[in-house]
Formats: C-alpha cells, sequence, structure tokens
C-alpha cells in the first residue's frame, strides 16, 4: 500500500487528531494507597489520557520525573517519608528539580485551613478534597489547561501565582497595607466632582 | 526610656528586583490542540465515572479490609496502635465516598477526630474505637440512604469524642 492510497488519507487526519488531544499527555499519579492511585488511574483513562505513571511517595515521583517529564502531577498530600508538600517544595525549589514549572493538583482528606494554606504556600495549582468523584478530578484538570496562572518566584515562594482574584476596590499593581506609602493612587488627591459639588 | 516601637513592614526596592512574574504557560492547550473544557466532553466525563464504577467492588473490598483492620487494632491494643487506627480511618475517609459510601466516611473522620494531635504512643479508649467501628459496619450494611438514624449515630458519636477528649483532659478540635 503507497502512501498515496486512499486508507493514508483517510486515516491521517484522525492520526493527527489524536496525537493533539487528551492522549497526548503525560500525567504523574503520586499516592502511597494503592486504591487511590486506582481510581485516579481509571479516571485519566477514561479520558484518554496517554501515558499515565504512578508513584508511591514524594522520593519515589522524582525518580519517575528524572526517566520521562509529565504534564501534570496528581499527588497526595499525606505520605511518607516524603509527603506532598516536601515533594511540591523540591519540584519548585530543588536546584536539579526536573521541572519546576509542573501543575501540581493536591489531593487531600485534610481540609482545616491550615493545611490548605500550607499547600497553597507549598506551589500547588490546584487542590482536590477527598473523596475525590470524576467531575472533581476533570474539573481540576481542566483548570490547570485552560486557565494557567502566572508563575511567581520570589525569596520565599516559587509556585504559581497564588491571587486567584481580583479586589472589589483594587484599581492598581500595589495591593498590600504596607503600599499605601509607596503610592498615592491620583484619585485620593484630587477631591472628586461630588465632593465639590 | 521609650520601648522600641514595631517596625512596620518595609518592603525594600531590591526585594522587589529579586521576584520574577512569568506569564501563564500555554504550552499544554497547545499540546492538546485546544480548549481542555472542549475535549473533555460530556460523553468523556461518562466514561470516567464508568470507569471509576468498575472498580467500585474492589475499593470496597478494601475499605471492609481496612475497617477489620482497625477492630482487631483496637481489640488487641499493642502500642502504638494509635498510628494504625488513624491510617487505616484516613485512607477509609478518603476511599468510602468514591465507592458511595458517604456515612462511612464520615465514621471514619470521627475515628481521625478522636486521634487528631495524640503522639503515636497515645493510648485511647479502645470502647470508643470499637464503637464507631460498629457504626461503620452498619453504615456499610444500610447503604448511603441508610437507615433514618444513621445521622443522629453520628451525631452522638460525635459528642461522644468531644466528652472522652474532655476527660483526656485534651482540647476537641472538628
Amino acid at each position: 500500500m503507497g502512501w498515496n492510497t486512499p486508507r493514508f488519507w483517510h486515516g491521517a487526519p484522525t492520526f493527527w487528531q489524536d496525537m493533539a488531544g487528551l492522549n497526548s499527555l503525560h500525567a504523574l499519579v503520586v499516592d502511597d494507597n494503592a486504591h487511590m492511585r486506582t481510581i485516579v488511574v481509571a479516571i485519566l483513562r477514561g479520558i484518554g489520557v496517554g501515558v499515565i505513571k504512578e508513584a508511591a511517595d514524594g522520593a519515589d515521583a522524582l525518580d519517575v520525573m528524572r526517566n520521562g517529564i509529565p504534564d501534570f502531577i496528581i499527588c497526595d498530600l499525606n505520605m511518607s517519608p516524603v509527603d506532598g508538600l516536601e515533594f511540591c517544595q523540591m519540584v519548585r525549589r530543588a536546584p536539579d528539580s526536573p521541572h519546576p514549572f509542573v501543575p501540581i493538583i493536591m489531593m487531600t482528606g485534610h481540609t482545616e485551613r491550615s493545611k490548605v494554606r500550607a499547600a497553597r504556600d507549598a506551589g500547588i495549582n490546584e487542590l482536590l478534597a477527598k473523596p475525590i468523584s470524576a467531575k472533581s478530578l476533570l474539573d481540576r484538570i481542566v483548570a490547570v489547561i485552560d486557565n494557567p496562572r502566572p508563575f511567581v518566584k520570589t525569596a520565599t515562594y516559587v509556585g504559581p501565582c497564588r491571587r486567584r482574584t481580583k479586589g472589589k476596590d483594587h484599581e492598581g499593581p500595589w495591593r498590600r497595607k504596607s503600599d499605601a506609602d509607596r503610592v498615592q493612587p491620583q484619585a485620593a488627591l484630587q477631591p472628586s466632582t461630588e465632593d465639590a459639588a | 526610656m521609650t520601648p522600641p516601637q514595631p517596625q512596620a513592614a518595609v518592603i525594600a526596592d531590591s526585594d522587589f528586583a529579586a521576584v520574577q512574574i512569568l506569564p501563564p504557560s500555554l504550552a499544554l492547550q497547545r499540546k492538546v490542540g485546544g480548549s481542555a473544557a472542549r475535549l473533555i466532553t460530556p460523553m468523556a466525563r461518562q466514561k470516567a465515572a464508568a470507569s471509576v464504577e468498575l472498580i467500585k467492588p474492589e475499593i470496597r473490598a478494601e475499605v471492609e479490609r481496612l475497617i477489620a483492620l482497625i477492630q482487631v487494632t483496637a481489640r488487641e491494643r499493642k502500642l502504638p496502635w494509635r498510628d494504625t487506627v488513624w491510617n487505616a480511618a484516613h485512607e477509609i475517609r478518603g476511599l468510602a465516598g468514591t465507592c458511595d459510601a458517604t456515612n462511612l466516611g464520615r465514621a471514619a473522620n470521627l475515628l481521625c477526630l478522636y486521634f487528631n494531635g495524640t503522639d503515636s504512643d497515645f493510648d485511647g479508649d479502645p470502647n470508643l474505637v470499637t464503637s464507631i467501628t460498629v457504626l461503620a459496619l452498619q453504615s456499610i450494611k444500610l447503604g448511603d440512604e441508610g437507615h433514618e438514624l444513621m445521622p443522629l449515630l453520628l451525631t452522638d458519636s460525635l459528642k461522644a469524642i468531644e466528652v472522652q477528649c474532655r476527660r483526656e483532659g485534651r482540647v476537641f478540635v472538628r
């Protein structure tokens, strides 16, 4: 069969569409509970993610990442010896990190404010509270792909920008309370027309 | 002598120089060929949910194994039994909801609440643990809709844990 036979031409568009779809994605699932990994892998297979690798803890996951960089990571918080927060910080900050910018979706049964804040400050992209469902996981994957956030690097934080919303009253780039002395908004210096009236 | 005044947080210009903000990466969108919301169709979502349905019996068996482990551990009470029970309960509350056993997840969460903030060598009240394990088994037997008494039993168990924590001189945190 030659390259210009009808079969090739019919097959080609489907092939390229498939390559550009979700099966071109490479996911890494990190959880010390094999059954939880099974659930996540089943959901990812269900939507046709091409390559799904698994790791039992953070250290194992770093090894897997060195052999092939995933497009996104789905990781549990409570693991040992290297838990999800440490793993996330290693991915984001370690000088030898294979991919500091990789999106990380963190699953957790701990929904206390302190844990959520710790996960956010470790540099996760999305948080997924257990028990997970296909809908909740797929919504996070859509968020990671469709709504990427700016990536911030400071002395104390490396990860996606933690500001998800813009304050209602905010009109400029400065948002900290201490910035009030730095920048005087022009509106505050000039009386408004209502005051003058 | 005037007391030292609290210093306001001063952000030096050099700190701002050290901040790097990189624009959002659209690499994944480019790789999949567009919006993920468009690619993950309602049909794909149904397929994913169906994949989870297939593994529910396996998950349910694992949850039952973990409940049995808690029962045996509380009965034997060999130190450090606290970690075994907490870890098993933590796994149950993560898995239970996925296999349509929300009440079981709530019962497991009660066990986690009881042991939260304690050390590995904590010798808790095995009777309380056993009672909640029985409640967990009942919730599996009755299913997620359960009996009308199930919410009441869960609330009463929560109160029992709160009282036991006070008896042990601990602060109960929900």
